[in-house]
């Protein structure tokens, strides 16, 4: 037993020799074993000064436990509900917009815009100013060089070597095609 | 919605592990046992301030209800959430660095008895006393002499070895019976 114990639960007639050796310290006398057996059972009284707890405690965590869970998940899915929505809402949109309905521009409109090369670059070649190059992919370059008027005729060869090899692939000239040509005006 | 349950033989531990598991009607049953044994502990701990103690013990239930998972099921559920209750004090003595509002709370409800005035003056004394202990010791008066925790326990709740909690013990019973000295010989048991 504690030396606690020992005060609190036993009589100093009921001591043995050893008790009263390990409380010695605490109660070597008769009056301070009482003395501290009072402290000890007094205090283990409920002090009256000590209020009950209020009933809104129990009131405020019964309704966190029992009502606010199924709200905070009930906007959850609302939440997400509404996302998904509207990312579907744009989806639509962004597919029915109206440059996607024109027949001009569904064949490859923007790779056409990049390879129209404006003529004062020094790189279109009188001949050949109005044709539209367009590349066939990413990896196969065409190769266009033009004519200066003052260049070989290797230059020109190339030129036309290159034209008959990727020929498949260059679309046709504005001239040929007025539809081309109002899309190119539109664009500058 | 919130049927209570009946079975009041469940342990704590057990109760603990239902609430985790979803069952929210053992919550009344959680509260009936630990809801005022808390209040008490933050109230005397916390300088007898009845609302401060209300709002450390939702605080920690609301901890308890919303982080379920936060109980070891290996663990006394008892001396746990003293142990937690122990660290809030400890957090709230930091932050109050000036603690003089028990100071003025004994001049209300303390009159001397007729009946018994040596007792009723003894019980005054004692109060005051025990009031005016330092956190630590007036935590350990709590647990051992007012609430009858064991030793192994208030050394889980504390955080110390169970040796250190036994010297302390006999050193806080010790300085109660100096400060109470004038008593000696004045009351008689029982």
């Amino acid at each position: 037993m504690n030396v606690d114990e020992i005060i609190k639960y036993k009589e100093w007639v009921d001591l043995s020799a050893d008790e009263k050796q390990q409380i010695q310290e605490l109660a070597a006398t008769e009056t301070e074993f009482s003395l501290v057996k009072r402290i000890m059972l007094q205090s283990a009284i409920r002090e009256e000064s000590i209020p009950n707890i209020s009933q809104k405690v129990q009131d405020h965590l019964k309704e966190q436990l029992f009502e606010k869970k199924p709200f905070k998940m009930k906007m959850g899915w609302l939440a997400a509900a509404a996302v998904a929505a509207i990312m579907i809402a744009l989806f639509f949109i962004m597919n029915n917009s109206p440059e996607k309905s024109n027949p001009i521009v569904k064949t490859n409109e923007q790779k056409a815009v990049e390879q129209v090369k404006a003529p004062d670059q020094g790189m279109v070649e009188p001949v050949m100013k109005d044709t539209i190059m367009v590349k066939p992919s990413a990896q196969e370059k065409v190769t266009v060089k033009l004519k200066e008027k003052n260049s070989d005729n290797n230059k020109i060869d190339t030129v036309k070597i290159n034209t008959q090899k990727y020929d498949r692939y260059i679309s046709a000239t504005v001239e040929s095609d007025s539809s081309l040509l109002t899309f190119i005006t539109k664009v500058y | 919605m919130t049927d209570q349950i009946d079975d009041t033989s469940f342990t704590d531990e057990a109760l603990i592990i239902l609430l985790q598991q979803g069952d929210n009607r053992v919550f009344d049953e959680i509260y009936k046992r630990y809801g005022q044994k808390l209040f008490r502990y933050f109230f005397k701990m916390l300088w007898q301030d009845k609302e401060r103690a209300e709002d450390f013990t939702q605080d920690l239930f609301l901890k308890l209800i919303k982080n379920k998972a936060i109980f070891d099921k290996d663990r006394n559920f008892n001396t746990w959430i003293f142990s937690i209750a122990h660290n809030m004090c400890k957090n709230e003595y930091r932050k109050q660095e000036v603690r003089l509002k028990f100071n003025k709370m004994k001049e209300d409800v303390h009159t001397i008895n007729a009946h018994n005035p040596d007792l009723e003056r003894f019980t005054l004394a004692l109060h005051e006393c025990t009031d005016a202990l330092p956190p630590q010791k007036k935590e350990l008066y709590f647990l051992r002499i007012v609430e009858n925790y064991t030793i192994p326990q208030i050394a889980v709740i504390m955080d110390v070895p169970e040796g250190t909690v036994k010297s302390r013990i006999f050193n806080l019973l010790k300085e109660m019976r100096e400060h109470l000295k004038q008593f000696e010989g004045l009351l008689s048991y029982p």
